[in-house]
């Protein structure tokens, strides 16, 4: 009885958290290039009942569970739709391919989107980032005319000026998320081996693959469970109550 | 408190900031040399649970996925789009126009420079040329009174036909172009943009030199505002606010759930 109330706690925290989730989802449905996350949840046994389990003698247990948590959340890395934009430094990415760019922190990855020239005269990202060309070097951009063609190679006044590096890793499912539509490789990340599947589109932006209709049903389904779980809780609070008042009641 | 209520709301104050863009699009429309901008988002930093690759419980084994869990979204960057809007004929003599990515030179009271497409042009009291605005097109350039007629070339040379019907140098009109044109200023509207750190220093060409682009008479540059484009937009960006609108709502009702676990 104890233990149901401890689970359905459990289930509303979980809950909590796959709405932030659907929530991050939904506030990016139009930012370019976004991959929608999807988490996963696992029941778990409580230590006691787990080591129950393992005994032989109990085989498959059916003893209460001990709740559930979420363990994982992953990339969709379903491609978003392609939008052509009347803008030659909007770069869409088809294919399992990254850009890579130059942070602070080390190299980061990303699909790419809006695209601009620093005030260096470097191809750079939105938010000043700076695109990496092959070997590492920033591309540097100075004349008009500004164009991409499928394997990144950047012409600028139909003058070869560089070539985008582009990555694909052997598991993208251990990147790392790092905010502003970046991602880490991190201490055990994936190996980035040069792209070759990947293509590169001019002109073009790849929408966020968040699908509301979807998220909303994600949504909906969820604050049901949230509410099942607070009748759970409900219940077991009446049941304990019971016990106490009447059951335990002194004579 | 659930995390999806702060996430949502980044997402409504997103969507309003796209609509304020996209109103102001709108809005401008039929502006001589307006250029539209765009909302850039990007998604803001993840709160991470758990990273991925870490060993599970049980032993060696490394868990493919971590849990990350994301805040939202924030503009990265609200930016022009300088393509070329549609020439429209106006059979004025001064009204000009750009083709190509250069701007024209315009000097404020305060002697600071301003950069604009508008090249609707007019003759000031003093017979310069001026905007609309009274500000004077630099270098100046003079129109006698008694002139019968300007003449722009494409390579930006202005002639004018003095009272005796002869054509007389009046002076060599130059364009800038920036190596970024989406970091110049607009905060000063007018159709006028400044120069700032990000959009580069502007090298002064002859129109028709370095892709600066030619100068055309009898024609204005309109807006490079696609009606239909902006409205599109303007579509996705209601229903992604009525999405992150329901999210609020349901974090809402979660709370409730969650207080009325004590009765």
């Amino acid at each position: 009885m104890i233990q149901g109330l401890y689970a359905a706690a459990s289930g509303m925290i979980a809950i909590e958290d796959q709405q932030s989730i659907i929530a991050n989802n939904i506030a990016n449905a139009s930012t370019p290039g976004f991959k929608r996350q999807n988490c996963v949840e696992e029941g778990f046994y409580s230590v006691f009942s787990e080591k129950m389990r393992s005994a032989a003698s109990f085989g498959q247990s059916t003893s209460p569970g001990g709740g559930v948590r979420i363990v994982g959340s992953y990339a969709d890395w379903r491609e978003g739709t392609l939008a052509t934009t009347d803008d030659p430094f909007s770069i869409a990415l088809t294919g399992p391919g990254f850009l890579t760019v130059q942070t602070d922190n080390g190299d980061r990855y990303t699909r790419g989107g809006r695209l601009q020239i620093d005030p260096e005269g470097h191809l750079a990202t939105a938010d000043g980032k700076k695109v990496m060309g092959a070997g590492s070097a920033p591309i540097t951009v100075t004349g008009n005319n500004f164009q991409v063609d499928e394997d990144g190679n950047v012409y600028s006044d139909g003058a070869n000026v560089g070539r985008m590096q582009l990555m694909e890793f052997d598991d993208p499912r251990l990147l790392t998320r790092d905010g502003d539509g970046l991602y880490a490789t991190g201490d055990s990340g994936p190996q980035a081996v040069e792209a070759t599947e990947t293509s590169v589109h001019g002109g073009m932006l790849e929408l966020s693959n968040v699908q509301l209709p979807y998220e909303m049903a994600q949504m909906i389904s969820g604050i049901r469970a949230y509410g099942a779980y607070q009748k759970v809780i409900n219940t077991s609070d009446e049941s304990i109550g019971r016990l106490i008042d009447q059951v335990a009641m002194p004579a | 408190m659930i995390r999806a209520l702060f996430t949502a709301a980044t997402g409504m104050v997103g969507q309003q900031l796209n609509i304020d863009t996209i109103a102001n699009n709108l809005a401008n429309v039929n502006t001589t040399g307006f250029k539209k901008s765009r909302v850039n988002f990007q998604d803001l930093l993840y709160e991470t649970i758990k990273p991925a690759g870490t060993e599970n419980a049980g032993g060696g084994e490394r868990t493919p996925e971590g849990v990350q869990i994301g805040h939202g979204v924030r503009p990265a960057a609200i930016a022009k789009l300088y393509t070329q809007g549609n020439m429209i004929s106006t059979g004025n003599a001064l009204d000009i126009v750009v083709e190509g990515d250069g701007f024209f030179q315009v000097e404020l009271p305060d002697g600071r420079r301003a950069y604009s497409r508008d090249g609707s042009f007019k003759v000031s009291a003093t017979g310069q040329l001026v905007t609309a605005d009274g500000y004077p097109l630099s270098p100046g350039i003079t129109v006698p009174q008694d002139s019968q007629g300007v003449t722009f070339k494409p390579d930006g040379t202005v002639s004018i036909l003095d009272a005796n019907g002869a054509q007389q140098a009046a002076g060599q009109l130059t364009l800038v172009r920036f190596l970024n044109p989406a970091g110049l200023d607009a905060r000063l509207g007018r159709n006028l943009l400044l120069e700032t750190e990000a959009s580069g220093a502007p090298s002064e060409t002859q129109p028709g030199v370095n892709g600066a682009g030619t100068i055309e008479q009898g024609f204005l540059e309109n807006s490079n505002v696609q009606v239909v484009e902006e409205i599109l937009n303007l579509i996705i960006a209601q229903r992604a606010y009525e999405a992150n609108s329901k999210v609020i709502q349901t974090s809402d009702e979660m709370l409730q759930l969650a207080n009325n676990v004590r009765r």
